[in-house]
């Protein structure tokens, strides 16, 4: 009876412990698709990936089960609007991918991308929607305006922040992140409500002064729109505190908000 | 003048030649001759005479200059250049032998007005018998080296003159946006309104452009579309299906290739590959799933987002 027993547990244990390792090596094997591939490296102005193939992303919660770790990878290498050629190619190629994840799997697509994100993703999106490159800026400010929510919006508010994203060559990474917070502004608890307000307040005079900004002008107005689309009424969301589950900007350390004054405020 | 000194007086009988009182027949015929016109004749002009004098000696000198100037070297300097000129300018047009003959002929005539009209040259002037021995000019030498030559050499002959028709490579790109890439895509391109081929290489597809040599640097209307051939259930739908490009390039050999045989254009010809509708504008459906409540409210305006 003892032996019969021991027979079933340890058939069991071998069952369970194969089926981890097939998940295991299937999940590598279906990663290992994402790895980088140089198409030309000729210079470095031309370093190119190849774009994945449609077939690797037709599951969009296995490709961003990839993708995203890669993403929040290149966080330790891409701390400015300044990318370098080859992180710049591997960047372009991934957050790609996620367009077009997020382009074809729309609104179940986003919510995969949201349960798996974290502030080093959006961090990293958020340099890529500020940099040098023209496509980078492309990729990573589309995506963020597809994923952004009051979990997240603090990274964004915090870039604006930086004095030097009102140089005259930074302004195209400028207008992208506030586009960006204009999403959240209708959905703002109040945290974010009250963080985006001060970024009104503060953005406002300095775009007021530069005399080739009415595109930033624009964003700013629909920003202050869309912030008092939000009434006083218990049904808004600016009249509660974040929920526990979206509270990930508690933990968040400004780097460039908070230096002159209090700007980006959560809880106390 | 003699008979115009006598006047109009008889010769005196017995006088020689007129000494008997008949006058000779010579003597009445001359006369009678010269009795009637010089009757009222004037003494002609000298000055009209040396003006018709010089004149028809500068008419002479200036035939005699014409004439030097056709049978000068230059002359045929010239008309050797221009033969060689009319070889240039029709090189692309002709057949290669016409253009063979045409330098062979354009440069025997340069070669004979430069002076190597004789290969060997010896005259005699003494004695009473001259003799001239001119042994084969340079044209006559070269016709015979060019008949020989075309028999000998045909082949060679065409590889050398035949029209210089080359291909360059034009490539097409994509954005480089990592959206999708031109491996899902199949070409139809056209150069001036004549199709020609294409290959794809890597993640480029590359089309070949007929062009002369000496016809470098002008611009070439290139129509271009491209088929989206991926499969209907892995299809990314941000990628378009069809994607006709109109674009006029110059036809400009990038410097670092223009030694092989198939040269690449200076630029490539980037195609964006994602349409039109979500280049830039994130869909308004997407988000919509922002809101915890679930979408877009009537008043609300939509967010202003822009990716530049």
């Amino acid at each position: 009876m003892m032996a019969r027993a021991f027979g079933i547990l340890g058939i069991l244990v071998f069952a369970i412990s194969a089926a981890v390792a097939a998940t295991t090596q299937a999940l590598a094997q279906s990663c290992s698709e994402f790895d980088e591939i140089v198409v030309n490296d000729k210079d470095p102005g031309t370093l190119q990936m190849r774009p994945y193939g449609a077939e690797v992303l037709v599951n969009s919660k296995i490709a961003l089960r990839c993708l995203l770790p890669i993403v929040a990878a290149m966080k330790a290498r891409i701390n400015s609007p300044l990318i370098e050629p080859r992180d710049l190619a591997r960047f372009v190629q991934v957050t790609g991918a996620i367009r077009s994840i997020l382009g074809n799997g729309s609104i179940a697509a986003i919510n995969d991308f949201r349960d798996l994100d974290n502030l080093d993703v959006i961090m990293v999106l958020a340099f890529g929607a500020r940099s040098n490159d023209q496509v980078a800026r492309v990729n990573a400010a589309l995506i963020l305006s597809d994923v952004i929510d009051n979990n997240s919006i603090c990274v964004v508010i915090d870039h604006l922040y930086d004095p030097a994203i009102n140089a005259p060559d930074s302004r195209s990474g400028r207008l992208n992140l506030l586009g960006v917070a204009t999403v959240v502004a209708p959905w703002a608890y109040r945290e974010n409500f009250d963080n985006l307000k001060r970024l009104q307040d503060y953005m406002t005079p300095i775009v007021a002064a530069e005399s080739d900004a009415d595109q930033t002008r624009r964003v700013l107005q629909n920003l202050a729109e869309r912030l008092d689309f939000q009434k006083d009424t218990p049904e808004f969301q600016k009249n509660s505190a974040l929920p526990g589950y979206l509270r990930d900007c508690y933990r968040y350390l400004p780097v460039w908000a908070n230096l002159n004054g209090k700007q980006l405020i959560y809880g106390n | 003048m003699a008979n115009d000194s006598s006047g109009g007086q008889p010769p005196s009988a017995g006088s020689p030649g007129g000494t008997s009182d008949q006058p000779t027949k010579a003597h009445a015929t001359v006369g009678k001759e010269e009795r009637g016109p010089k009757a009222d004749a004037t003494p002609p002009d000298i000055n009209a005479l040396l003006a018709e004098l010089l004149r028809h000696r500068d008419s002479r000198n200036q035939k005699k200059d014409v004439w030097y100037f056709l049978s000068s070297g230059v002359f045929f300097m010239l008309v050797g250049a221009l033969v060689l000129l009319a070889a240039f300018l029709t090189i692309t047009t002709t057949h290669a032998s016409f253009t063979f003959i045409l330098v062979v002929v354009g440069v025997a005539i340069l070669l004979y007005g430069t002076g190597t009209q004789g290969v060997g040259n010896f005259e005699n002037t003494e004695g009473a018998a001259r003799y001239k021995i001119g042994i084969a000019g340079g044209a006559g030498i070269l016709a015979f080296a060019v008949g020989l030559g075309i028999v000998l050499r045909a082949d060679d002959i065409r590889d050398a003159f035949q029209v210089e028709r080359k291909y360059a490579q034009l490539v097409f790109r994509d954005k480089g946006d990592g959206v999708g890439s031109l491996t899902s895509y199949v070409s139809e391109i056209s150069v001036d309104g004549l199709p020609v081929p294409a290959f794809r290489s890597g993640d480029y597809i590359v089309a070949f452009v007929p062009f002369v040599a000496n016809a470098t640097g002008r611009e070439i209307q290139i129509n271009a579309n491209f088929y989206n051939v991926e499969a209907e259930q892995a299809r990314n739908r941000l990628l378009a299906q069809k994607i006709s490009l109109h674009q006029t390039v110059a036809l400009k050999l990038d410097v670092n290739d223009a030694g092989f045989d198939f040269p690449k254009l200076a630029s490539p010809i980037v195609v964006t590959l994602v349409t039109d509708d979500v280049k830039n504008d994130p869909d308004e459906s997407q988000l919509a799933g922002l809101g915890q409540d679930g979408g877009p409210q009537p008043g609300l305006p939509p967010p202003a987002v822009v990716a530049q």
